[in-house]
């Protein structure tokens, strides 16, 4: 299977994980334009892989990782929007919890919302995860934990899903 | 709130998807370019410029008429005295880039001499161009002399904003050749340089080390990722004014600022 190939075959999949995983449309077009960029410029090695989509999966999760962490040292941000993004009341009690879910999920930190997607959406156990991004399972644990936290999930969930 | 909400929700998220083809043709576009870069850097012909320029025709008008808008004068002068030593490198002296309404922003480059100067051949400077880069944009270039780039950055003592120079120097063999300068600065509503951080941020936003070499590709890349996603900039608009001189006769080189609105 040559490059173009690829891409006709795993497209699809790839633009709705980037998607999922940048939360937000434009970033999930650079992103992963900029992974698939990579991609293609080493695809004798990646097209050698034993699961090449995984394999660009997990270039499309670093690229998001390190953009984020550039984007983040680099961003000023206005007093406005830090007021609009933490100061969240919800007086009347009418925002349910799917909206708050939405809401809590873009303050995800770049690190927690990449183990959650991959956790949650690509189902991937606490190994899988630490592979992917570069750290160590207990940090993986870690991030999860934090991140259902802030997204106010129960950590102690039913089944496989409780974290140790 | 379980896992199924959130497995739910991040289904969700992925409704809104970038269009397939878009990515598609970004990609293939950037690395048939990356290939056609690569293969045509060893024989360069001055009429790439012509050809890049003709790429940004539709961008041209749109931003002409901002700049005509916000009655930004460009006056763009230029003096170079190449050398025409075989193999070295041309002196050349960057125009002094300087706009009516950004007091302070003018640029004084000082680009390292490499050889002797004989025989000045006169510069051919065309009319300013203007345009608008997107993310994605590939931009070629023109000069093919052998040049590293070194990068400064400098504050106006008149006004509390950084102006950030990119300028090749430093001839090294492994450099990609061309664009003489490029400056960058952050333009508030009434077109007021209001800066683009400090001096160390200068050159972490070209993800440069102190005295690092880079690219022309890598530095325009990084520029115009920002500029495009909007992460860094914060101003209301950004205009990226960059110049060439090229020892060669011909009309098709270029200088440019383009105003771009941020996200």
């Amino acid at each position: 299977m040559d490059f173009e190939q690829f891409l006709e075959a795993e497209m699809p999949g790839l633009v709705r994980f980037s998607r999922i995983l940048t939360g937000d449309r434009q970033d999930a077009h650079d992103v992963l334009a900029d992974a698939l960029i990579k991609t293609g410029k080493n695809w004798e090695g990646v097209g050698a892989v034993a699961d090449p989509p995984a394999y660009v999966r997990r270039i499309v999760v670093n690229t998001y990782l390190a953009d984020r962490r550039k984007a983040v040292r680099r961003r000023t941000t206005p007093v406005a929007a830090v007021s609009s993004a933490v100061a969240t009341p919800d007086f009347s009690g009418q925002i349910d919890n799917r909206d708050l879910l939405h809401q809590s999920l873009k303050q995800l930190a770049p690190q927690q919302r990449a183990v959650v997607v991959l956790r949650y959406y690509q189902d991937l156990d606490d190994a899988a995860i630490a592979a992917v991004v570069g750290t160590s399972v207990s940090t993986v644990r870690s991030n999860i934990s934090r991140a259902l936290t802030h997204l106010r999930v129960s950590p102690h969930l039913t089944g496989t899903e409780r974290l140790t | 709130m379980n896992s199924d909400d959130l497995r739910r929700a991040l289904d969700e998220e992925g409704g809104d998807i970038p269009d397939p083809n878009a990515v598609r043709r970004t990609v293939l576009d950037a690395l048939h370019s990356d290939s056609t870069r690569l293969a045509t850097s060893a024989a360069p012909h001055p009429a790439a410029v012509g050809t890049k320029h003709r790429r940004l025709y539709p961008y041209l008008a749109a931003a002409s008429i901002a700049m005509v808008a916000i009655g930004a004068t460009y006056v763009i002068s230029t003096a170079a005295t190449p050398d025409t030593t075989l193999g070295s490198s041309p002196t050349a002296h960057p125009p002094v880039l300087s706009s009516g309404s950004s007091a302070g922003a003018s640029t004084d480059p000082t680009p390292s001499a490499t050889g002797s100067s004989t025989d000045p051949v006169p510069v051919s400077v065309a009319a300013p161009v203007t345009f608008l880069p997107t993310c994605g944009d590939v931009f070629e270039v023109a000069d093919h002399q052998d040049n590293g780039l070194t990068v400064t950055a400098s504050r106006s003592p008149e006004q509390a904003h950084t102006l950030l120079e990119v300028t090749l120097t430093n001839p090294t063999e492994d450099r990609i050749k061309g664009v003489d300068g490029w400056t960058l600065y952050a333009l508030d509503d009434d077109d007021v340089v209001i800066g683009i951080g400090s001096m160390k941020l200068a050159a972490e936003f070209l993800d440069l080390a102190p005295g690092e070499q880079t690219t022309v590709e890598r530095v325009v890349g990084r520029i115009v990722d920002c500029i495009s996603k909007g992460s860094y900039l914060q101003a209301d608009r950004v205009r990226l004014a960059y110049w060439q001189t090229v020892s060669a006769p011909g009309p098709e080189v270029a200088e440019g600022a383009a105003a771009v609105s941020t996200p």
